[in-house]
């Protein structure tokens, strides 16, 4: 028999009927809808219905919120969000603060994260459980690690990337600002950089993650832009550091057009590769840009440069200290175009780079290429038009305004498409993990194991290897071997080896139910919060009966109910069901 | 005959239903076995990064090509840039290739490597990721919505397929060239690829899923390629007694430089695996 303690914090088994709980034979077409071999309708599509005529399969807007602002529900949550509001819940998330939570505070102090290395040459060898050190010191010490002559282990020089790892998955999992954990995520792929090519950007991530990405992340995104274009980080990623004049060096301006800005849909070199012949361009309007505008950009950030002990070659030695500095000696100050507009000569130190920034920050297709992305992330991997429309509308109006992101993202949130979209996303790696661990409320460690298995499913954190940043539609999340991942992944969490989640099931289900039935059913509710097909749920209550009635306790010595049980939430994660958001 | 989803499907369903429930859990194979095509099989490695083809292979007493190159970016037939020369019926200059390709060479005097010169995007986009998806898409003008399977894909439908695992990608996900092929398998580690029960219901848990991946729809379709193919691996791979997957040894002792920085040649160890597998990998 199962124990009888009671864990008061549990939503109590609404009794559903069973018309309720399965999906209909003939289900509104969606995800796991029949017929339907592309499995999202177009979103714009899907009427708006009130939560109270809502179909019986679509989630309640509080269980898609917490699906969609946070990684899922940890238990309470979706009673939590009922009894405040939906809008008052989004206004809290759109307004964080530092304070959080206890168990997320501890843990940060507490965990430790293994580090091992054989002797070199100059040091010794080590094999040691650390605690996260790095994560608030001041670049002055990071950059230490950065130093050839201090002779050191390659593990100790990258080892605050590997800490901010770690931090980033205890706060998904135990923060109460989910908006923000999400947002930051978001902001990481858009601004991708990978941080274990150079060890001077694996040192000073801490710095990258939290005064770059993290300070920016609901605020004015012309400050963004220029907080990432100065950050060690992506100088070194994209090479601007060392660019000089003649030829200054592409690779930051073309990504800065093609993936941070206007995107690659506003590329119209195969149309034109003149200026003059882009329509708009003529009246300073250019709908787009070309390979010109990229070479001229690239000029224009000659001399944007980090303080690292370079010999400049024009008699200045820098000093090494990891900041970013412009030297005048370096920059290309002849007159530019760019974008259809004169720059002139000579102008004063980064002004033509804060002019090109101006320029991208402020084009209209900058607002709908991020608009696009954020819809994507938020609603559905094919946003409709109009709300695309909208929301650059918002980006555009608010461009001066110190929480322009804010407004954007709320004018989503709040938006009819965004209500109608329930269970239209399919989880990436860190979502699904992060979700299954939150509503087991899992004892979490994150640790290496982890981060090598979500490798294996191509989710590669922190070191994803093109500018591009992971992609954000199902197609990319489906394939035969990231299907198999998701399994797998599911399936380590349950084994000690993997050390990294300690599970309390038994204490988490209420006295009152004890039969196959009941269990099965709670532990549906937990996980999946929404509706599941009959024949799914009737595998899963045949697995936990084992052979006994539905309807009487599950079978067998209490070891193998256990077992079972730790099983049957593992099976519950590997549904269909639980893979969509 | 033309290779349907539904074949898959039909071809394995029948005969895995019966082994849900029973105690020996050795699942059979399908029970119409098909016998892999014997045939040429193709191997695809796309080089991903930068490269100048006219400094690495190119006509050099081409009259257009001295004068459009400088000294620096252009093969030579004398000083420091002197390419190896090739040779060839088609052109009555040199065409010679960069002297640190002296291992193609190798290849190309053996009669064992072709290039086909000069082909590729008529539109010159310099973005690197535009490029690798009209590659990969097979298509030469920026239409990006309107093409949407990659060549692969499309290659494959010309092809007539006998074997369960006719397209495999090595690796994470697949590729664009792969794009809409819904039999493409993708494998990260062949000896790697089972399911990781580890529990007495283990065999009862793979069962299941089953049950669950039974619709027709992305996802479902996503989940059951997925069960598939792991059967048709299991069935395949060579084990020891115990059933564990045995390490892949090449019959003419080939040793793979298997290094963990760069993964190529592993996956072409895998590769090797998995075409003497039989398992009807075509590409």
């Amino acid at each position: 028999m199962l124990p009888h303690s009671f864990d008061s914090r549990n939503e109590s088994l609404v009794q559903l009927s069973r018309r309720d709980f399965f999906t209909a034979s003939n289900a509104v077409p969606g995800i796991l809808g029949t017929g339907a071999s592309w499995f999202l309708g177009a979103c714009g599509q899907v009427q708006r219905t009130s939560s109270t005529t809502a179909h019986a399969t679509s989630d309640s807007l509080e269980l898609h919120a917490i699906n969609r602002l946070a990684y899922g529900p940890r238990p309470g949550d979706v009673e939590h969000i009922k009894q405040m509001g939906f809008h008052a819940y989004v206004e809290e998330q759109l307004n964080p603060q530092d304070q959080d939570t206890a168990i997320l505070e501890d843990k940060l102090k507490t965990i430790k994260l293994h580090i091992e290395y054989e002797a070199g040459d100059d040091y010794p060898g080590l094999s040691e459980d650390r605690p996260l050190i790095n994560l608030n010191k001041p670049l002055s010490e990071l950059w230490k690690l950065v130093d050839p002559k201090k002779k050191m282990d390659w593990s100790e020089r990258i080892r605050p990337a590997e800490e901010v790892r770690i931090a980033t998955w205890l706060r998904a999992v135990y923060s109460n600002w989910q908006l923000r954990e999400v947002l930051t995520e978001f902001w990481h792929n858009h601004f991708n950089v990978n941080a274990f090519v150079d060890e001077r950007i694996a040192a000073t991530w801490p710095l990258y993650d939290r005064e770059i990405i993290r300070r920016n992340c609901f605020g004015n995104f012309r400050q963004f832009l220029e907080d990432v274009a100065k950050s060690t980080a992506m100088q070194y990623y994209l090479d601007n550091a060392t660019s000089r004049a003649s030829p200054a060096n592409e690779n930051y301006a073309r990504e800065l057009f093609e993936l941070h800005t206007l995107g690659a849909e506003h590329y119209f070199n195969h149309f034109y590769n003149r200026w003059r012949n882009v329509p708009g361009a003529l009246e300073g309007k250019p709908i787009g840009y070309i390979d010109q505008d990229i070479y001229e950009a690239s000029r224009a950030f000659t001399g944007w440069t980090i303080n690292d002990g370079t010999d400049s070659g024009r008699g200045e030695v820098f000093p090494d200290t990891g900041q970013f500095r412009y030297f005048e000696g370096w920059h290309d100050n002849y007159q530019k175009r760019i974008l259809g507009i004169e720059f002139d000569p000579n102008q004063p130190p980064m002004m033509d780079g804060h002019k090109v920034l101006d320029l991208v920050a402020f084009h209209p297709g900058t607002a709908k290429h991020i608009a696009s992305k954020l819809c994507r992330r938020f609603v559905c991997d094919n946003p409709p038009v109009n709300l695309i429309d909208t929301v650059s509308q918002v980006w555009i109006t608010n461009q001066n305004a110190p929480d322009q992101i804010k407004q954007a993202v709320k004018a989503i949130l709040l938006s009819d498409e965004f209500a109608c979209s329930t269970a239209q996303k399919v989880k990436r790696p860190f979502e699904l993990v992060a979700s299954f661990l939150r509503a087991t409320s899992a004892d979490f460690t994150p640790n290496q194991n982890l981060i090598d298995s979500l490798a294996q499913m191509g989710y590669r954190q922190f070191d994803y290897p093109a500018p591009t940043g992971h992609p954000d539609t199902a197609e990319h999340w489906l394939g035969t071997n990231v299907m198999l991942w998701r399994w797998n992944v599911i399936l380590r969490m349950f084994q000690e080896w993997f050390g990294v989640a300690v599970f309390n099931l038994e204490q988490q289900i209420p006295a009152r139910l004890r039969t196959s039935r009941e269990i099965t059913t709670f532990w549906i509710k937990r996980l999946v919060g929404r509706s599941i097909s009959r024949e799914t749920f009737n595998t899963l209550v045949e697995f936990l009966a084992h052979g006994k009635g539905l309807d009487v306790s599950p079978g067998g010595t209490i070891d193998d109910v256990k077992q079972r049980l730790h099983d049957l939430v593992a099976l519950i994660c590997m549904t269909p069901e639980f893979q969509l958001r | 005959m033309n290779w349907t989803r539904r074949e898959v499907l039909l071809g394995l369903g029948a005969t895995l239903c019966t082994a849900i429930f029973s105690k020996s859990l050795t699942i059979k194979v399908f029970a119409q076995q098909r016998t892999a095509k014997k045939g040429d099989i193709l191997v695809v490695i796309f080089l991903r990064g930068g490269c100048d083809g006219l400094n690495l292979l190119a006509p050099v007493d081409d009259k257009n090509y001295i004068e459009a190159r400088g000294t620096y970016t252009r093969i030579t037939d004398k000083g420091n840039n002197k390419g190896l020369p090739l040779r060839n019926a088609l052109y009555a200059g040199e065409f010679r290739i960069h002297a640190k390709a002296a291992g193609l060479k190798e290849l190309y005097d053996s009669k064992v490597l072709a290039v086909v010169h000069a082909c590729g995007l008529k539109n010159g986009t310099r973005s690197h990721f535009e490029a690798q998806s009209l590659i990969e898409r097979g298509v030469s003008e920026k239409s990006t919505s309107s093409v949407h399977s990659g060549w692969i894909t499309r290659h494959l439908h010309g092809l007539k397929l006998d074997g369960a695992l006719p397209a495999v990608a090595l690796g994470a996900s697949a590729p664009e060239s792969l794009l809409s092929d819904v039999n493409a398998i993708s494998i990260s580690d062949v000896n790697g690829f089972i399911l990781e029960t580890y529990s007495n219901y283990g065999p009862i848990q793979q069962a299941a899923l089953r049950k669950f991946y039974s619709e027709d729809s992305t996802l479902m379709q996503a989940g059951l390629n997925t069960l598939n193919a792991l059967d048709y691996v299991d069935s395949k791979i060579a084990k020891a007694a115990d059933g564990t997957p045995l390490p892949y040894k090449s019959q003419s002792n080939a040793r793979y430089p298997i290094n963990t920085t760069y993964d190529l040649a592993s996956s072409l160890q895998m590769v090797a695996q998995l075409i003497k597998m039989d398992v009807g990998v075509q590409v």
